[in-house]
């Protein structure tokens, strides 16, 4: 019995010290965590709209009831509007694909960029190497209004060999972020650039 | 045994990935491409020092039976730890050792090696050791990946082999290319014991 006590005791204080030090170590962490990530994201907004220069976080309701939709604007040096910036979400083959999509005033994609991912490691993974995104990127430069569907959907986009899942996640994404493009359309035009003061990009 | 032995034995004799066979989760999972292999063999190797000091110099406070919860505290907390620090003060780093740290929290290596070794060894012996599976682990990966990332994408460090990559067999990079690359290293490994013995 005394025995158990004893064991009892050791255990609680290693997990006590165990405790202790990881809460030391979340609450210095944290923060700075917090921040790497936003930097990270701040640059991939750059990266797909290099138009921009200071971002700002909007929200858009269709209606009273409608859940807001949440959205990234970017306004150039001159404060005009230069393009917004979306993050979605596709469900891919095996998880959600973090994308970040840039689109200019009038809705043309103006860069992607993918942030995370779990697709199939040297399949799927291609989307985010050249490999797949150069094609995209040709398409999107060179025809008017591309159907941002795989070919053997009838679209144009040319799915990645044995990733097909991977690559349909990929234009649902696309096609998601033009929806919401066209819902918030209306507001992005009225927009006022933040005040640079306030540190401008957030 | 001689400090030099204590240290070389994870190479190649009592190597954990072909002899001992602990971890082949994170082996199958990230041996698909030599980078990844580096990057996984570092930070087990890095985790493992640590992990093996502490048990060791804690070894002679530790009740006996209730020895291995304690271990896996000690563990998840130091890997933890260093998973926050590295993603705090290092993003470059974090980007790429971040995502085998969490699969470290899951690699028996570690646990078998506190449990087999750094709880019976004085903590020089169990730093010896720890560098050694560590280093061991890591040539494992580097050659089940080789041949995984030379037959399933025609590559080697990412960089495009010629010959190789006109026709790739796609299922090596694969879990079962993993599996089928590693049963026939771990008997060309019996092979060549069974000859010398």
């Amino acid at each position: 019995m005394k025995d158990m006590l004893k064991m009892g005791l050791f255990l609680f204080v290693v997990s006590a010290v165990a405790g202790v030090l990881l809460a030391i170590t979340e609450s210095v962490t944290a923060p700075r965590i917090a921040e790497n990530q936003k930097a990270l994201l701040e640059q991939a907004r750059k990266e797909v709209l290099p138009q921009a220069a200071i971002f700002s976080m909007n929200e858009f309701k269709a209606s009273e009831t409608a859940t807001a939709v949440s959205y990234c604007a970017g306004f150039d040096q001159q404060g005009k509007i230069a393009g917004m910036v979306l993050n979605v979400y596709p469900k891919g083959y095996a998880g959600a694909i973090e994308m970040v999509v840039g689109l200019n005033p009038q809705g043309k994609i103006s860069g992607v960029k993918i942030l995370s991912q779990k697709e199939t490691p040297g399949l799927g993974t291609k989307l985010a190497d050249p490999v797949f995104l150069e094609p995209f990127k040709k398409l999107i430069s060179t025809k008017e209004q591309p159907v941002f569907k795989v070919k053997q959907d009838g679209g144009d986009v040319d799915a990645i060999t044995a990733a097909t899942i991977s690559s349909r996640a990929f234009c649902a994404g696309i096609r998601n972020s033009l929806e919401v493009f066209n819902q918030v359309k209306s507001q992005l035009e009225s927009l006022q650039a933040p005040a640079p003061v306030s540190g401008g990009a957030k | 045994m001689t400090m030099m032995q204590q240290l070389t034995k994870g190479f190649w004799k009592e190597n954990p990935i072909f002899v001992i066979s602990l971890g082949l989760c994170p082996t199958i999972a990230v041996s698909s491409s030599m980078t990844n292999a580096i990057g996984m063999g570092i930070a087990a190797t890095f985790v493992l020092i640590g992990s093996n000091l502490f048990i060791s110099l804690m070894r002679s406070i530790v009740p006996d039976k209730i020895r291995i919860p304690v271990f896996i505290v000690v563990i998840a907390t130091f890997v933890t730890i260093i998973d926050k620090l590295i993603a705090a003060f290092s993003p470059a780093l974090s980007a790429s050792l971040g995502i085998f740290i969490p699969l470290i929290v899951v690699n028996c290596i570690i646990l078998g090696r506190a449990e087999a070794f750094a709880c019976k060894n004085g903590p020089v012996d169990s730093i010896l050791d720890a560098i050694g599976m560590g280093t061991g682990f890591t040539l494992a990966l580097l050659l089940i990946a080789f041949f995984r990332e030379l037959l399933g994408e025609g590559k080697l460090f990412g960089h495009v082999i010629p010959f190789f990559s006109s026709d790739p067999a796609l299922i090596m990079i694969m879990a079962p290319g993993g599996f089928i690359i590693f049963g026939l290293l771990i008997a060309l490994k019996r092979h060549m014991d069974s000859k010398g013995a």
